[in-house]
C-alpha cells in the first residue's frame, strides 16, 4: 500500500495501517537511534518513544510526500535521543577552548561502506558523536547545536574536531589493519 | 541548516543502512506489539480520567445544594417563647416587682426544628391529662356489645395510655431566664447609739437577720 494512502488511514486510527508504516520505518530508525545511542536496547526502547509520539502528533501533520515525513520522523527520534543522553549526563564536555579544525578527508569516508562508517561513528565518545552526528550528517550548525545541545558555539566546534581527529585516527588503524591483512 | 554536509555520498549511504553488520536485527512484531499496548494503554487512561472527572462533577452537583440545605436548616435563629419567673420567696421582690418591671435577659438558642415540633405535638397532652371516663367511653363506641357473657357485663376497664416519656434533653438546652432586680442588693442596717452604746445590726439580707430595734 501506498505511504500516502497509509498516513490518511494512520490519521484515522487504523492500527493496521500504523502497524504497516512502522513496519517500513523502523529499521532506518533504529539505526538513526543507535547513531546517537550505542546501547541496543535504549535505542529500541527509544524508538518505541519515537514511534509512539509519531503516531500521537500524526493527526495534526499535512502529509507533503516522502521525504517530508522521513525528516519529520527522524527529527522526533534523534529528539528523542538527545533527550535520552541530557537526562544520563552522557555528554563529556573537554574542555571549551576552540581546538583547531581538522579537516576529515571525505574522500576516506566515500571509500568506506555504511557499516563500516556506521561502526567508526558508534566508536566515538558520546559527545564527540552527537556533535558529529548533528554537524557532518544532521548538517546542522554550531550556533542551532549549541542552543539543541545547551553549550556554547565553542564547545561545540572543539568537540567536533576532536570527533574528526579521533576519526583519523581511527581510519589510519583500519587503513593499517587493511595494509597487514593484504600483507599477510 | 547548513548544506555543506549533505553532498556527502557517505552521508546519503549511511542514511539508507537498514540494520548494522553482525547484530540482531529488531523484531517488529514484538516491538510493534509493545507499542500498540502502550498507546491503548494510555488512550484508556485518558478516558477513565475523563470518566473519574464526570462522576466527581456529578457527585459534587449532588452535594453542594444538600450541603447547603443542611447548613441553613441548622443555621436559622428560632426564638421560643422567654417564659419569665418572678422571685417571689421575698416580700420585697413582690414590692420591687410591681413597682419596677424586671429587665429580662432572654438567651436566645439554637434548637433543631424537628425536636421543636416533637415537644409541640406532645405539650398539649401533657397540660390536659387523659380523663379514664372519656377513654372508655370512646372504647364502648369502638367495642362490640355482647349482651349474654360475664364480659359484658363488666366495664372494661381503659388500659393506661402510654404517654411518651419526654427527656428534658430532648426538650433541648432549656431557656435560661434571668430576672435583674436593680435594686435589690444585700444591704445591711444598723443602729449606732449617741450614747456610745453598742452598735446593733437590726437588718442583714445576706444573713436574713431581721430584729427589732432594742432600746
Amino acid at each position: 500500500m501506498d505511504l500516502p494512502v497509509l498516513i490518511k488511514e494512520a490519521k484515522q486510527g487504523s492500527a493496521a495501517a500504523q502497524k504497516c508504516i512502522f513496519d517500513q520505518l523502523a529499521d532506518k530508525m533504529l539505526m538513526v537511534c543507535r547513531r546517537y545511542v550505542k546501547n541496543q536496547e535504549d535505542a529500541e526502547e527509544l524508538l518505541l518513544d519515537g514511534f509512539y509520539k509519531f503516531f500521537k502528533g500524526l493527526p495534526a501533520f499535512n502529509y507533503q510526500g516522502e521525504a517530508a515525513l522521513y525528516t519529520w520522523l527522524k527529527r522526533i527520534m534523534i529528539n528523542e535521543c538527545l533527550m535520552f543522553l541530557r537526562k544520563k549526563q552522557a555528554f563529556v564536555i573537554v574542555s571549551e577552548t576552540v581546538a583547531e579544525t581538522i579537516p576529515l578527508e571525505e574522500e576516506a569516508l566515500n571509500n568506506l561502506s555504511a557499516t563500516d562508517i556506521f561502526n567508526l561513528i558508534v566508536q566515538l565518545p558520546a559527545g564527540y558523536r552527537t556533535v558529529f552526528n548533528l554537524h557532518a550528517i544532521e548538517g546542522m550548525n554550531h550556533g542551532e547545536i549549541a542552543s539543541l545541545l545547551g553549550i556554547s558555539e565553542g564547545t561545540s566546534k572543539s568537540q567536533l574536531s576532536k570527533a574528526r581527529s579521533l576519526l583519523q585516527k581511527m581510519l589510519l588503524q583500519k587503513n593499517i589493519t587493511y595494509v597487514k591483512r593484504s600483507t599477510q | 541548516m547548513s548544506n555543506e554536509a549533505h553532498n556527502k555520498d557517505w552521508v546519503s549511504r549511511l542514511d539508507g543502512l537498514n540494520h548494522a553488520a553482525g547484530e540482531a536485527g529488531l523484531d517488529k512484531n514484538a516491538a510493534w506489539d509493545k507499542l500498540h499496548t502502550r498507546m491503548q494503554r494510555k488512550q484508556r487512561k485518558s478516558k477513565a480520567g475523563w470518566y473519574w472527572a464526570a462522576a466527581a462533577c456529578v457527585l459534587a452537583a449532588c452535594l453542594i445544594p444538600a450541603l447547603l440545605v443542611h447548613k441553613q436548616k441548622y443555621t436559622g435563629v428560632h426564638t421560643s417563647p422567654a417564659v419569665t419567673y418572678h422571685h417571689s420567696d421575698t416580700a420585697a421582690a413582690s414590692v420591687i416587682s410591681k413597682k419596677e418591671a424586671p429587665v429580662n435577659v432572654v438567651k436566645e438558642m439554637h434548637k433543631p426544628v424537628a425536636a421543636q415540633q416533637e415537644v409541640a405535638a406532645i405539650l398539649p397532652a401533657l397540660i390536659h391529662p387523659v380523663n379514664p371516663t372519656n377513654i372508655t367511653a370512646a372504647l364502648k363506641k369502638d367495642t362490640l356489645q355482647i349482651t349474654d357473657t360475664m364480659l359484658a357485663a363488666v366495664p372494661a376497664t381503659a388500659a393506661p395510655k402510654k404517654m411518651r416519656v419526654v427527656h428534658i434533653n430532648e426538650l433541648g438546652e432549656a431557656t435560661v431566664n434571668e430576672v435583674v432586680y436593680p435594686e435589690y442588693k444585700p444591704f445591711t442596717i444598723r443602729v449606732n447609739s449617741p450614747a456610745g452604746l453598742g452598735d446593733q445590726t437590726i437588718a442583714n439580707s445576706t444573713l436574713n437577720i431581721h430584729l427589732s430595734p432594742k432600746n
